[in-house]
């Protein structure tokens, strides 16, 4: 039977550590035997990427702030006050949508269609501007209706964290260098085009079932269902969401939200990026690199990081990632989201 | 958060201690694994799973869905119904108040061409007996379609539901990347069987 991964990680006997440390050495040693000329050099630059000494320069993937911020401090709001919709453009897209029937596809190409309207008519392919659409489209969402699309408000947020992420890894790809055994001997250009896809991926499979409940209801999300198109995880979680807000009952809401956000977590992220680039994850989360310059919270004032949060986790677990996002990142997004409105605001243009 | 330059010999130390805390921390891969085939049983205890044991967490309880990773083969036992055999990829397991109430599985070793992704997944369901006639026409409809492209962001997806006689079986075909193409299914309770579930809706 297939091993469980977070049975694996346990302490590491002392007499093992010793081993480990002279092997360490001879590593060390053979590769400075191997770049002579450009060890000193190189080990330069691979600290201050470590420590965000030049970020124009060199910069490392889903970290900090690309600016160097740190995390906005945001008193905590209480959880679940009345938070009023605000008027969007995908508010007037949907309006401009025909009532009736429309089927899963429908509302698929209907998602598709509205964050394109976003990207810039003279550079749609641009990878910074897709992110930005998305990240805007997610946020757009939440304003539709606060008080039931909080899986969308959190996405804003993880979505703009994966832009500074995708462009970390785009200034270290073109930045070059060898890599460094054990840190950075992984592509760049797969952790961008990982981080693209991702961003891609969730919003293909989630965004249009929000279209399809502010359009149709709960009738458009069980049509999606018995098509076969939905899930019984994503349907479980809507109809608690559909229950909650005709009960009036926030916990309903918030949990059906989070049914969304396990399927986006175990299914549609672990299956499609994740478990494809399992030592890029493994590298930024648990290696040097995650020591150094831990993952940040996407939640601006939730500052528990995922190695605080999961000591020695591994991010391409989705045990360990689950256990920071479900125990962690979204109790302080439900607490926090009162004073967070305005930044989500900001990523609409 | 931005941290103070450091000196040369520094950041000459920094880069050793970096490598020196690689190699140990390349020691925490734990055990191989075992090969032994699991059994589960679909609406049952988890405790009557057989090859591997659900975790808890510190305080005994039972810790959210199973992952598991290896290849293996499963056995899902669904009822009084034949039991469905795979090779699987990947198994995720997910319990509610201790019982078993989804099984997905992944069964190619490898994202592969469209078409035989489908002749893969057909014969998978017909050794099973659960190529009922909804997926004999989901997958003649899939083919006669052709591959699907989709335009950013859309990802090429393909999934049909089917209620077998005591489970509720989703399939989907989905395009990684530039990767190629694999295939998950699951078996899960319908959702409509959910009591708390049917609480609500029946509330509406």
């Amino acid at each position: 039977m297939g091993r469980l991964r977070h049975d694996q990680r346990g302490a590491v006997a002392a007499e093992q550590v010793g081993v480990f440390v002279l092997v360490a050495a001879l590593v060390a040693a053979l590769w400075v035997v191997a770049f002579p000329q450009r060890v000193e050099e190189v080990a330069e630059q691979a600290v201050d990427c470590l420590f965000q000494a030049h970020l124009d320069d060199c910069e490392l993937p889903l970290g900090a702030d690309a600016e160097g911020r740190e995390p906005d401090s945001v008193e905590p709001g209480g959880g679940d006050p009345t938070v009023p919709p605000r008027h969007t453009g995908l508010a007037d897209f949907l309006a401009d949508t025909p009532p009736g029937t429309l089927t899963a596809d429908d509302y698929r190409d209907l998602a598709v269609e509205y964050v394109r309207s976003l990207l810039p008519e003279d550079d749609p392919d641009n990878i910074h501007a897709r992110n930005r659409a998305i990240t805007q489209a997610y946020a757009e969402l939440y304003f539709l209706d606060p008080e039931l699309y909080k899986w969308a408000g959190m996405a804003a947020f993880a979505s703009d964290l994966v832009g500074d992420g995708i462009r970390q890894a785009e200034a270290a790809r073109q930045h070059g260098g060898p890599p460094i055994p054990g840190v950075s001997d992984f592509s760049f250009t797969e952790l961008s085009r990982a981080l693209q896809y991702g961003n891609a991926l969730v919003f293909t499979d989630i965004y249009w079932q929000h279209l399809a409940y502010q359009h149709g209801g709960i009738d458009a999300i069980r049509r999606a269902h018995d098509d076969g198109q939905l899930h019984e995880t994503l349907y479980g979680g809507w109809l608690k969401i559909d229950a909650g807000h005709r009960r009036g009952d926030p916990d309903l809401v918030w949990e059906g939200n989070k049914s969304l956000l396990f399927y986006e977590q175990w299914v549609t992220l672990q299956e499609g990026v994740y478990d494809q680039h399992r030592k890029i994850f493994q590298r930024l989360s648990s290696g040097p690199i995650g020591r150094v310059q831990p993952m940040t919270s996407p939640i601006p004032g939730h500052d528990v990081t995922f190695q605080q949060h999961v000591s020695g986790g591994d991010l391409g677990d989705a045990n360990d990632r689950w256990a920071w996002i479900s125990d962690s990142m979204l109790p302080a997004w439900r607490e926090l989201e009162p004073g967070l409105t305005d930044d989500l605001w900001e990523f609409i243009r | 958060m931005m941290q103070p330059r450091r000196t040369r010999r520094h950041r000459a130390m920094a880069v050793l201690l970096l490598v020196v805390a690689v190699s140990v921390a390349s020691c925490n891969n734990g055990p191989g694994s075992e090969d032994e085939a699991l059994r589960v049983n679909l609406w049952a205890s988890v405790e009557e799973l057989t090859g591997v044991d659900w975790p808890t967490d510190a305080d005994g309880q039972l810790r959210e869905p199973l992952f598991i990773e290896d290849p293996h083969t499963i056995e899902i036992e669904i009822g009084e119904s034949r039991p469905f055999v795979a090779e699987s990829q990947l198994t995720f397991l997910v319990q509610d108040s201790g019982e078993l109430v989804d099984v997905a599985i992944q069964p190619p070793p490898a994202p592969r061409d469209f078409a035989p992704t489908l002749d893969d997944l057909e014969v998978l369901l017909d050794r099973n007996g659960v190529l009922a006639d909804e997926a004999v026409a989901e997958l003649a409809a899939w083919r006669a379609a052709g591959e699907p492209v989709a335009e950013w962001p859309a990802s090429p997806r393909l999934s049909f539901r089917t209620q077998l006689a005591q489970a509720s079986m989703f399939v989907e075909a989905r395009k990684l990347d530039d990767d190629g193409w694999y295939y998950t299914i699951s078996f899960s309770r319908p959702v409509e069987l959910w009591p708390s579930l049917q609480d609500l809706d029946s509330d509406g």
